[in-house]
């Protein structure tokens, strides 16, 4: 038997949740309600962690089967498992865990950061030959302004710019910036929670 | 006029109708006549009608066509009617009975119209004697038929010599002239001047339709209303076009390759550019290396006043008691942890010589190890990080809504560290801990702006003794306006090399994290400037060289085109 019961059943728990939290937020008895089923969210949160890395042990599987890249993925599956069978078995703050960690996933994305300064670097460099127009002078004296006032330039200080105009470039026109597009965020956000109260909006698929 | 019993009634039939029923009787009726004297379905149909027959699928008839299949007699419908279910019901030796002895000593009650459709319908017993018959009642037209020829004759004489049909003896029925009989009965001018049939009847008019179309004063077998035909069968398959499945195949090409990861598609730069790119790293790299190994410190300090968000850091954190329990949100990640690395470490060495008991949580998975890394490694030299004096609560997954929960009530709170079946709430030193509002100070340690964020809007009215940020540096700038805002929601931020500078001068250190990367800082910043400069300029000069090429060609063509067409002509 297939009811399709799916769309009102999941708008009205999700409805239904969401007064539930809002309301806690305003009645101080409902505080114990709210605490667990954040606690529940905590826990299907921590559910869908690990439904992601079985995921992506089965697309890297497949890949293997196809034969479709196999070197990367068969390298790839080999290091899951023995990073998640040791975590299992160690703890997340284990010896060999932590070696782990210390030397092969953090140096690996500190270089991977230190070769993203590069590029941007040539990128830089590169965009009054691909674009030249007014937003690229732009964002090109915006640069030089704010790399010259984050401190001193191969050991040289500019106070022109370290105490006058970097100053005003953080406090004024990057603050009034920020600023207004938080306010454009906080809209957004109320707008989504009311759209999801109200049911017009059902982002879990319903 | 009434009938004797033993009558023969096929007697006092009139002419005509006895002449009918011969015709009748040379028609073969048994199925053994039918199929003998069926006509060649490829001799007898007309061109027509087979091609009606293959317009609309019907099979062609033959002799090997079947019994429901074959075509009607022709003369059926002057038959009698015969009552199908008197007939088929009753079984045969019933028939026979009903045919010869009891029916006869059974007085009739059937309706006037039953006795005339037995008796014709009774040829054969009209050559078998009967001893007797039964008294039966006729119409009222045919009793009056009889005294007219004046044929009434008893039943029982006549019966044996006269047969039911005399076959020779009578003229044929000629079409459009009615017999003398009939015209005798006829009602002189009663009949009405016009033609009183349907149009559909009439000669002008055709058949429109069925395997009669296109003859004219053909009656129609029934009316269009109760003509029972095979209903049409509608296809349950979508029709498409050829356009429309290109689409549909495109379209579903198109997702399929959405949900395809990217390969990594490498693709061959030119020789310059790539030698171009090699110096720009290269460079780069040299900037920052060189003062790293020479550990020169040639760059000045910030002045402290310069970031008085670091400042209100250092005065709060100055100021806590002995023994303070402090909460650290690591929200940290790893690629951005050696940027970051120089102000943590400047802040919890300060933490940790005000004596505080600091307690670790984050919502990042590589939180815990980043934790357990920079106590064990860089802290080493405090009392605290060597001897392990603090609490690491581990992974809280789920992000906001974790957060929210751990704010409202952290006891309850779903750790990794519960998770493996420790509590960390049974220390003595957590007795007074019932709520975040209960820590001395909160920290949050975020690489990203949108994190930090989280902790703000979430937790700043949960904490009472307000919420500092060590950020790197790409977050502070997305961080000010709730610094600068009122009510003032994060109290101070140390981000970056720049604020672990000032942070470690304004704790009067003349070595640190922080003073080992600021010349390196200095001059990595240095070198990008100078390189987005170099590269500006040569872009600008490779498109004036370019685009006065252009202008020179653009000039010589009004040259060139007139040779060409005198080279044309």
């Amino acid at each position: 038997m297939n009811l399709r019961l799916q769309t009102p059943l999941a708008t009205a728990v999700a409805i239904a949740f969401g007064f539930i939290i809002l309301a806690s937020l305003l009645i101080p008895d409902l505080m114990d309600v709210r605490n667990q089923i954040l606690n529940w969210a905590i826990l299907l949160a921590a559910i869908a962690l690990f439904l992601g890395f079985a995921n992506l042990f089965q697309v890297h599987l497949q890949k293997l089967r196809n034969k479709e890249k196999s070197a990367y993925s068969s390298i790839l599956i080999v290091a899951m498992l023995v990073t998640f069978a040791i975590t299992l078995w160690e703890g997340s703050q284990g010896v060999t865990a932590a070696w782990i960690f210390n030397n092969i996933q953090l140096p690996i994305e500190t270089s991977l950061m230190a070769v993203l300064a590069i590029s941007l670097t040539i990128a830089a460099a590169q965009i009054l030959q691909q674009r030249k127009d007014l937003m690229s002078l732009v964002f090109i004296g915006t640069v030089f302004i704010l790399i010259l006032s984050s401190g001193p330039l191969f050991g040289i200080e500019l106070p022109v710019f370290t105490r006058t105009i970097g100053p005003i470039v953080n406090n004024f026109l990057s603050v009034g910036a920020l600023r207004g597009l938080l306010i454009g965020v906080s809209l957004g956000t109320l707008a989504s929670g009311l759209r999801i109260l109200l049911g017009s909006d059902r982002p879990y698929g319903g | 006029m009434t009938y004797h019993s033993g009558q023969d009634p096929e007697e006092s039939l009139p002419d005509w109708l006895k002449a009918l029923r011969k015709r009748q009787s040379q028609e073969p009726t048994s199925p053994e006549g039918e199929d003998s004297s069926a006509p060649e379905p490829d001799e007898e149909e007309p061109d027509w009608l087979r091609d009606i027959r293959q317009r609309y699928g019907f099979p062609e008839s033959g002799p090997e066509t079947d019994s429901h299949q074959k075509p009607e007699n022709a003369l059926s419908d002057t038959q009698p009617i015969i009552p199908s279910r008197a007939v088929e019901t009753r079984p045969n030796h019933e028939r026979e009975v009903f045919s010869q002895g009891p029916m006869a000593e059974e007085p009739i009650e059937d309706t006037p119209e039953q006795p005339s459709q037995e008796w014709i319908n009774e040829e054969p017993a009209a050559e078998v004697p009967q001893p007797e018959s039964p008294r039966r009642e006729f119409p009222d037209w045919l009793e009056e038929l009889g005294e007219v020829e004046g044929t009434a004759i008893k039943e029982d004489e006549l019966a044996p010599h006269i047969p039911a049909f005399t076959e020779g003896t009578e003229p044929e029925l000629i079409p459009g002239v009615l017999p003398s009989w009939l015209e005798a009965i006829r009602p002189g001018g009663a009949f009405p001047q016009e033609d009183t049939r349907s149009e559909e009847m009439l000669p002008s008019a055709e058949k429109i339709g069925g395997p009669l179309a296109g003859l004219s004063g053909v009656l129609p077998a029934e009316p269009d209303a109760i003509q029972s035909f095979k209903p049409p069968v509608y296809s349950a398959r979508l029709e498409v076009t050829d356009s429309q499945s290109q689409h549909a195949a495109a379209f579903k090409k198109m997702l399929e390759e959405e949900g395809k990861p990217k390969g990594d598609q490498g693709h061959q730069v030119a020789l310059p550019i790539r030698l171009i790119n090699t110096l720009i790293g290269t460079a780069i790299f040299v900037a920052v290396l060189v003062p790293l190994l020479s550990q020169s410190q040639l760059a000045p300090r910030p002045e402290p006043d310069l970031l008085p968000e670091n400042a209100a850091v250092f005065n709060r954190i100055d100021v806590l008691p002995s023994e303070a329990p402090v909460l650290i949100g690591l929200d940290l990640q790893p690629a951005l942890y050696g940027e970051t690395k120089a102000a943590i470490t400047a802040v919890i060495n300060h933490l940790l010589e005000r004596q505080a008991r600091l307690v670790f949580i984050s919502t990042q998975p590589t939180g815990p190890g980043i934790v357990e890394r920079l106590l064990q490694e860089e802290l080493a030299n405090q009392p605290a990080g060597a001897e392990g004096n603090y609490t690491n609560l581990g992974y809280l997954s789920g992000g906001m809504a974790a957060l929210r929960s751990f704010f409202s009530d952290p006891r309850s709170a779903t750790v990794s560290m519960s998770a493996l079946g420790l509590n960390p709430w049974t220390s003595p030193a957590f007795d007074s801990i019932d709520s975040v509002s209960d820590f001395a100070l909160v920290l949050v340690v975020s690489s990203n702006a949108d994190d930090a964020r989280i902790w703000i809007e979430q937790g700043a009215s949960e904490f009472p003794n307000g919420l500092i940020a060590i950020t790197s540096a790409q977050a502070a700038p997305l961080l000010r306006p709730y610094l600068q805002g009122v009510p003032q929601t994060l109290q101070g931020i140390v981000s970056g090399v720049q604020g672990a500078v000032l942070y470690e001068r304004l704790r009067s250190q003349e070595v640190g994290g922080g003073r080992d990367l600021w010349d390196a800082y200095s001059f990595g910043l240095g070198a990008i400037l100078l390189l987005i400069l170099l590269g500006g300029l040569s872009g600008r000069l490779t498109h004036m060289r370019l685009e006065r090429t252009a202008t020179k060609i653009t000039y010589t063509e009004p040259e060139t085109k007139p040779a060409g067409d005198q080279l044309g002509n």
